[in-house]
């Protein structure tokens, strides 16, 4: 999460070992970025508890503030509701926390050509306007929408969200651009920055994110939990595609999927797509990472060139990040398939990135599991060429990533990453495969489903118990393109409830049970 | 006869340079201000792994070694603050990957042999220079588990543990904890010294172990240490960087505090600290270390406590390293703490385990006190007996160990 650097102009005491801090705002932490126009010359006033005040400092010292105290001016406009189901609210509440100028100017709220004028009104320590939506849309309006509240260069949605439809949206909320990607089991929200990433995967049925980030900490959340590729050009990892963010967005519905589609040039040697979709009636998402070589230009016209100049060495990897489980025996950790036996990997030394180059990873798939918090991610890709095992151990997380081999590009080739992910509340993993299973609410009961890769093709059956109930479903196949078969099975549950413990079994495979 | 001849000793003092966007300054930048200080100051200033380095020259007394820090500290910081720059003054940044030391250099010895065997004596004593010294209970993406983990994480491979050595087969290397150093000057290097925050404890610091170092010169035809000696030196060790002044070391299996051993080492430099124009009432700071078994460390812990963020307690650690008397008021108000128990056999297990997740390479397992393989392997062996570890063998990735459930 970002937060404000400011450099010190006063320091008042106001007893207690209370002072008041008096700043301007400088740059935003991690990266030092510049802060937004709106907080450019500002001077804001903080309050800091501390038994020392040389831990403040002095005029002229920087000063850093939490991502908590931080979020007042680096996102001071909101909206209430900032999402609705079904249809549209009838008033908003916009408030703005902050603003240079008293009173602020007044603020519009705008769904495609109709627009109406908000006035700001003090309300306590902050700036509310309450705004009636009538007329605004009109009755034939399509949902997902967006009703777009803009103040002063700022611009946030209110979304209105379909009921029980699947969708793909793309959503300005305070402080972060996404694109969500939503079906009855997972809403996803997908960034353009890092050169297209999954910032968050909340699981409805339960309502758990499973790429949560630890609250108030300053640093990269994508670094600290999500999923963003990698691109290997040497040695070790460069991170060009992790400043690249992505122009190109295209979303579209199509027969049972939501789509996404971003694409953007890296630099002038490399162009990047990502590709996501996920299926209407599946826990799975599917993401197909591409990279297109360009030419590399000449150094100077005329040079006689051999092949070998237009070519470099490229590879792909994957990074998916959580939040780690470190309790002695139960936590956090990997599984894979290897030579016919069942690899678990968990690392307790924090810094440490796992590397066994011969050691590859067959069988297409890798699960990462957290017992705990009962949360399980099964990612799912091509069995050849398999890919190299990494995994390491950061200071909150566990991370993932496996490296697939590089190989020699020119301009015009295409490499590609394609995966399909899945995640839920348990799992099941053996040499012969690996399952994942969720769950989810519907308004007649409750529906569970695995996703898995049973190494076995032949026909095979899920046990899904809930609630007293067992139910016996045949697996059905799909064939994924470039990632191989899958399995799946679905089952619904007139009883038992999101409380009640889930059990399956899927070709044989138990579910693992946490320590 | 002592090895050392004449009397002198020096520090080579790194510290961290830090701007107003809070970054740590990085070498590139700092060859400049490096440039100018060596100049102004006559002292060979250096920038080392993004650290202003001040190795302090030759000196022969206290007085001389405190002058040339204040002086050193006091033009550095001038300088610095003309670009907004401060000294950060610790063994350990809260959000950078990197360690500083206080390398204590103690001269004049130019018999390498005979080096060679004093480094086999003073190993035992080396985790007693890391508990008084211990200056970094929160690096990069750690926080308070050790007081020193600088020691603990052998500063990214610029420290680590010594071994003994038979001068007859050694060849020349760089970075244990302690050991002759010829290449450059005629000196015995100690290593393992964390990064003071205080120019006074630095003076004494620097002080005492010369003159420690000094009073064992004549230890020189000591046979290297045993097997069982080598594995307590590596045991304290890492309870010196666990638990700094606070700590009780194993001497023969047996309890010893720190703050005894130290006292002790004090009482049998007498001469030679005043032979350095010091005495152990000139030391009022390591004095009272002793007395409160209280470290840096346990100065800068109560701040992590209340600054969980790294960015947030970066911010904070560093303003209060400008003021370098900060460690002395921290003494003055602080009450005594009380030592820690020794590590028993079930503790070492147990610090072993705690490294062993699930397919964990057997050679990580190493990393938890750095023993030589056969008492690696016992303690392997040991936790197998015990059913808390199953092994599991492959060509492609070697011995790997989990731990066992229950």
């Amino acid at each position: 999460m970002e937060a404000i650097l400011g450099k010190i102009t006063g320091v008042d005491a106001h007893g207690g070992g209370r002072f008041g801090v008096s700043f301007t705002p400088v740059c935003l932490l991690p990266e030092r970025g510049a802060v937004p126009e709106w907080l450019r010359d500002a001077m804001l006033t903080i309050e800091r508890e501390v038994p020392d005040p040389r831990e403040i400092g002095q005029p002229g010292d920087s000063f850093i503030l939490t991502p908590e105290e931080s979020a007042r001016w680096l996102q001071p406009l909101t909206v209430l509701p900032e999402i609705s189901y079904g249809q549209m609210p009838e008033k908003l509440e916009i408030r703005l926390a902050w603003w240079p100028v008293d009173p602020p100017p007044e603020v519009t709220v705008r769904v495609g050509q109709r627009q109406v004028e908000g006035v700001f009104a003090r309300r306590d320590s902050i700036y509310v306007a309450e705004v009636e939506t009538d007329g605004l849309f009109s009755p034939q309006c399509k949902l997902p929408a967006a009703i777009t509240v803009a103040f002063s260069g700022l611009a946030i949605h209110s979304a209105v969200l379909p009921i029980d439809e699947p969708f793909v949206a793309r959503l300005y909320l305070p402080g972060r651009e996404i694109i969500r990607l939503e079906n009855e089991w997972y809403g996803i929200d997908v960034v353009r920055r890092a050169g297209g990433a999954i910032l968050s995967w909340r699981e409805i049925g339960r309502g758990i994110d499973h790429f949560a980030h630890p609250a108030n900490r300053i640093g990269s959340e994508l670094d600290m939990a999500g999923h963003r590729d990698r691109l290997r050009e040497h040695w070790t990892t460069r991170e060009r595609l992790v400043k690249s963010v992505l122009r190109r967005v295209r979303t579209w519905r199509e027969a049972h999927l939501s789509r996404l589609r971003m694409a953007g040039r890296i630099d002038k040697t490399l162009n990047t797509r990502v590709e996501c979709s996920l299926f209407d009636d599946l826990p799975m998402l599917l993401w197909r990472r591409e990279f297109e070589a360009r030419e590399i230009p000449s150094r100077k016209d005329g040079d006689p060139r051999e092949p070998i100049d237009s070519v470099r060495s490229y590879g792909v990897s994957m990074r998916g990040a959580w939040l780690a489980e470190r309790h002695g025996d139960s936590g956090s950790r990997i599984l894979c398939a290897f030579a016919d036996q069942l690899v678990s990997l968990r690392d307790t030394e924090i810094g440490r990135r796992e590397c066994c180059p011969d050691w590859r990873v067959e069988y297409g798939w890798m699960l990462v599991e957290h017992p705990d918090r009962r949360a399980c991610s099964l990612y799912l890709f091509p069995p050849q060429p398999a890919p190299a095992m990494i995994f390491s151990t950061g200071t909150m997380n566990l991370i993932l990533e496996p490296e697939w081999p590089m190989r020699p590009a020119r301009a015009g080739d295409v490499f590609e990453l394609p995966l399909a992910i899945s995640m839920g509340e348990c799992c099941g993993a053996a040499p012969a495969g690996a399952w994942v299973g969720c769950r989810t609410v519907r308004s007649d009961g409750i529906r569970c489903a695995v996703i898995a890769r049973p190494r076995d093709e032949r026909d095979g059956s899920a046990i899904f118990m809930l609630g007293g109930e067992r139910r016996e479903v045949a697996l059905q196949r799909r064939q994924l393109p470039d990632i191989g078969a899958i399995a799946w099975a679905v089952a619904d549950f007139a009883g038992g409830g999101m409380d009640d413990p889930l059990e399956i079994a899927v070709a044989g495979i138990p579910q693992r049970r946490p320590a | 006869m002592n090895i050392f001849s004449p009397r002198t000793f020096s520090t080579d003092w790194e510290h961290f340079v830090v701007d107003r966007f809070e970054r740590c300054v990085e070498t590139r930048r700092l060859l400049g201000f490096a440039g100018v200080l060596n100049t102004e100051l006559a002292l060979p200033i250096i920038v080392d792994k993004d650290s202003l380095e001040f190795p302090l020259g030759i000196n022969t007394s206290f007085d001389q070694l405190r002058e040339r820090i204040w002086r050193a500290t006091d033009r550095a910081a001038e300088l610095l603050r003309e670009y907004d720059l401060h000294l950060h003054p610790a063994a350990a940044h809260p959000v950078e990957k990197l360690f500083s030391g206080a390398h204590v250099h103690v001269g004049t010895r130019l018999d390498e042999t005979a080096g060679v065997r004093l480094e086999n004596s003073l190993l035992e004593y080396a985790p007693a220079f890391a508990a008084l010294a211990a200056n970094s209970p929160v690096a990069h993406g750690m926080y308070l588990e050790f007081k020193s983990y600088r020691v603990r994480h052998h500063a990214l491979g610029n420290i680590r543990p010594g071994m003994p050595r038979d001068p007859l087969t050694a060849q020349r290397i760089w970075g244990d904890d302690l050991g002759p150093k010829l290449n450059i000057t005629p000196t015995f290097e100690v290593r393992i010294i964390d990064c003071a925050s205080s120019r006074q404890l630095l003076a004494e610091l620097a002080t005492f172990t010369a003159a420690f170092v000094h009073s064992r010169g004549y230890d020189s035809d000591k046979e290297p240490p045993s097997p069982e000696v080598y594995q307590e030196y590596l045991i304290n060790r890492w309870t010196a960087a666990r638990d700094g002044m606070q700590a009780t070391f194993r001497r023969q299996g047996k309890p010893r505090p720190v703050a005894e051993i130290v006292d002790e080492m004090l009482d049998n430099c007498a001469e030679e600290l005043r032979t350095l124009g010091a005495s152990r009432a000139g030391l009022p700071i390591i004095t009272a270390m002793v007395q409160k078994r209280a470290c840096q460390a346990d100065m800068v812990i109560p701040l992590a406590e209340r600054y969980p963020d790294p960015y947030l307690l970066a911010s904070a650690y560093g303003k209060m390293l400008r003021h370098w008397e900060w460690f002395e008021e921290f003494l003055d108000g602080s009450p005594p703490l009380e030592p820690r128990p020794m590590l028993d056999d079930e503790d070492i297990l147990a610090e072993h385990l705690k490294l062993i997740g699930e397919g964990t390479h057997l050679y990580k397992t190493r990393e938890a006190m750095s023993f030589p393989p056969p008492a690696a392997d016992a303690i392997r062996t040991k936790l197998a007996a015990a059913g808390q570890i199953a092994e599991e063998f492959s060509l492609e990735r070697g011995l790997t160990l989990s731990r066992k459930v229950g």
